[in-house]
């Protein structure tokens, strides 16, 4: 193959490459599948509506070297298992137990309003002093 | 996202330092633009080696942060280096020259592999960027495998939180080993935020690594045509960037075990040393990712060894020799779970029991046809493992030589091995089948496709 045909099929190439990113096509198209990369934010993607910033808050709140106890009472199992998952990224290094009577923190998602006090972090997240809860 | 970046090219760049060092032993004297060329078969070595060390460290007693990882590099290098200072290892583990290949490749063979070229590069182009841009959407990417990364990093291997108790919340799959984990924690934890899409980041970068490594060490072997599209057909495969973007740890074990039966079959095929490095870093690491990476490792090898030792049985003890160390660096763990009453999640005296499977049968059939699906739908995995069978076959027919049945041996092993496990599992075979079956096929198509080039290559040759 002569240099200029080399040249023209790098150009040729190159340019398909960059009209792939640029052109317009359906989301699901298979070449629509390889260039389309719509960004995402930094927090997992949960299974069920949670919030980060709100996990986030707790995190800071909770001491590196203090314990907590996730509670979800009367929620599916998806959403007690992927509340326990972030409660295990946002208030690590902070160490979850499995009891009330050894926890000093306790994370919870509540449907309705709490009757003890705690702090509201975010949509039907709380935060208690473990005490208070007792 | 800064922080984000920064935090992943630092790490890599001294996971690259770390799998330079490995090679420089086999790469000493060469010209830089070949030392470059290697780049993803040392990101790979680096990542494997250096991750193994993280997670042998945490088994010791430490947790895996900075200091812990820059340890790890730095031994991982210098054990490369002293290598490196002895003529005599230089010369046993050089790495292998150019093959014999066509010296006239013709017109539209070369236009044929500068637009497959392209298109590979271009595929790498929008996985690292989509890596990067993206969240993992696999569950068990940030509910099981960065949580115990964190937990690494900031407690180590501490047996409140990775063995059974009462007390505390431990983590599912106690079993699993914690390379993936060692690497994405230590990465998140660098990002800064809690940024989980360092983990994608990180598993776009090893699957760019791998289309490198297996571009660089067929080079020479396969006409560039066949090589550059093979390696297209791969990864234009609509799974291999889904799973690039899933933060699984399956496409790092696929990655991994893919390049360990290359390498095996390569060292039985020419008896060059330097391959045995590499199915000691490569087999290493896939026994590191997944429980599963210690059976699949075993099969693999076993069955090319049969069909590829049997004139070449003077290079079976070597080969044996690089899996024995591979499965060493692996014992700590062993000895950590049973020290904890960390038990396989079926027992092997169960999947091995006739009465226990007996009761079961009527897993298999769903299993099979699972797989069968994943592995052969064209909008999945385009043709890669049909073109391989077919090829495997083909090429075994017509050089009439039992080797080139390996590659379709070693596919159909590790489809027998997935319904084997589907069958003895313990959970519910249909909620199974839908959340792990898609995935746990990583290892076979991606041999397959590392086969395909090599397979064509020999059938295009005149007998």
């Amino acid at each position: 193959m002569s240099r200029l045909a080399r040249a023209a099929l790098l150009a040729a190439c190159g340019l398909a490459v960059l009209l792939l990113t640029v052109l317009p096509r359906p989301a699901d198209a298979p070449l629509g599948r390889v260039a389309n990369v719509d960004g995402d934010g930094p927090q997992p993607r949960f299974d069920t509506p949670l919030d980060a910033a709100a996990l986030r808050r707790a995190g800071r709140l909770v001491p590196d070297d203090e314990t907590y106890l996730v509670a979800a009472p009367g929620a599916d199992p998806l959403l007690q298992g992927n509340l326990k998952a972030a409660a295990q990224l946002y208030l690590a290094p902070s160490l979850p137990v499995q009891s009330l009577e050894r926890a000093q923190w306790v994370l919870a998602y509540l449907e309705v309003e709490p009757d003890i006090p705690g702090r509201r972090l975010g949509s039907r997240l709380w935060l208690f002093d473990a005490e208070a809860a007792r | 996202m800064t922080g984000l970046v920064l935090a992943v090219a630092a790490v890599n760049a001294v996971l690259l330092a770390a799998g330079y060092g490995v090679l420089s032993p086999t790469l000493r004297g060469r010209p830089p633009v070949e030392w470059a060329s290697y780049a993803g078969v040392a990101l790979l070595a680096g990542a494997g080696l250096v991750g193994v060390a993280l997670f042998v460290a945490a088994v010791l007693g430490a947790t895996t942060g900075p200091v812990t990882f820059a340890v790890a590099a730095a031994a991982v290098s210098a054990a490369g280096l002293a290598v490196n200072a002895s003529p005599r290892a230089r010369t046993w583990l050089a790495a292998p020259d150019r093959g014999d290949r066509p010296r006239d490749a013709a017109g539209w063979e070369s236009a044929v592999a500068i637009a497959a070229c392209f298109g590979v590069v271009a595929v790498c182009a929008f996985a690292v960027v989509g890596g990067f841009r993206s969240s993992p959407w696999l569950d068990d990417a940030w509910g099981i495998w960065l949580p115990k990364g964190l937990a690494l990093v900031d407690h180590g291997l501490d047996e409140r939180l990775f063995a059974p108790n009462g007390d505390y919340v431990f983590f599912e799959v106690p079993d699993y080993p914690l390379w993936w984990s060692a690497l994405t924690g230590l990465e998140v934890r660098l990002a800064g935020g809690l940024d989980v899409r360092a983990m994608n980041a990180q598993l776009a970068l090893l699957t760019v690594g791998f289309v490198a490594a297996a571009a660089r060490l067929l080079w020479g072997f396969v006409r560039p045509w066949l090589l550059w599209t093979g390696l297209l057909l791969v990864v234009a495969s609509p799974e291999l960037l889904r799973h690039s973007q899933s933060g699984m740890a399956d496409l790092p074990l696929g990655i991994y075990l893919a390049l360990f039966v290359l390498s095996a079959a390569a060292w039985l095929a020419s008896g060059r040393p330097f391959y045995l490095l590499l199915v000691f870093a490569f087999g290493a690491t896939a026994l590191a990712v997944k429980t599963e990476g210690v059976p699949q490792l075993l099969l693999f090898v076993a069955i090319v060894s049969a069909v590829a030792g049997r004139t070449r049985a003077h290079r079976l003890p070597a080969l044996g020799g690089a899996v024995a160390c591979a499965l060493a660096t692996f014992a700590p763990w062993l000895v950590w779970r049973v020290a904890n009453g960390i038990d396989a999640r079926v027992p092997l005296s169960d999947a091995l029991d006739p009465g226990y499977l007996g009761d079961r049968t009527s897993r298999v059939g769903s299993a099979i046809e699972a797989l069968a699906g994943h592995v052969a739908d064209p909008t999945q995995w385009l043709v890669v493992v049909p073109l391989a069978l077919a090829l495997s076959l083909a090429v075994a027919a017509r050089t009439r030589e039992l080797a080139w049945l390996a590659p379709a041996l070693v596919v159909a092993a590790g489809f027998a091995f997935w319904t084997w496990a589907y069958w003895a599992d313990r959970d519910e075979i249909d909620f199974v089948l839908a959340t792990s079956s898609y995935r746990v096929v990583d290892a076979l198509v991606l041999t397959a496709g590392l086969a395909v080039p090599v397979l064509a290559e020999r059938l295009l040759r005149r007998p």
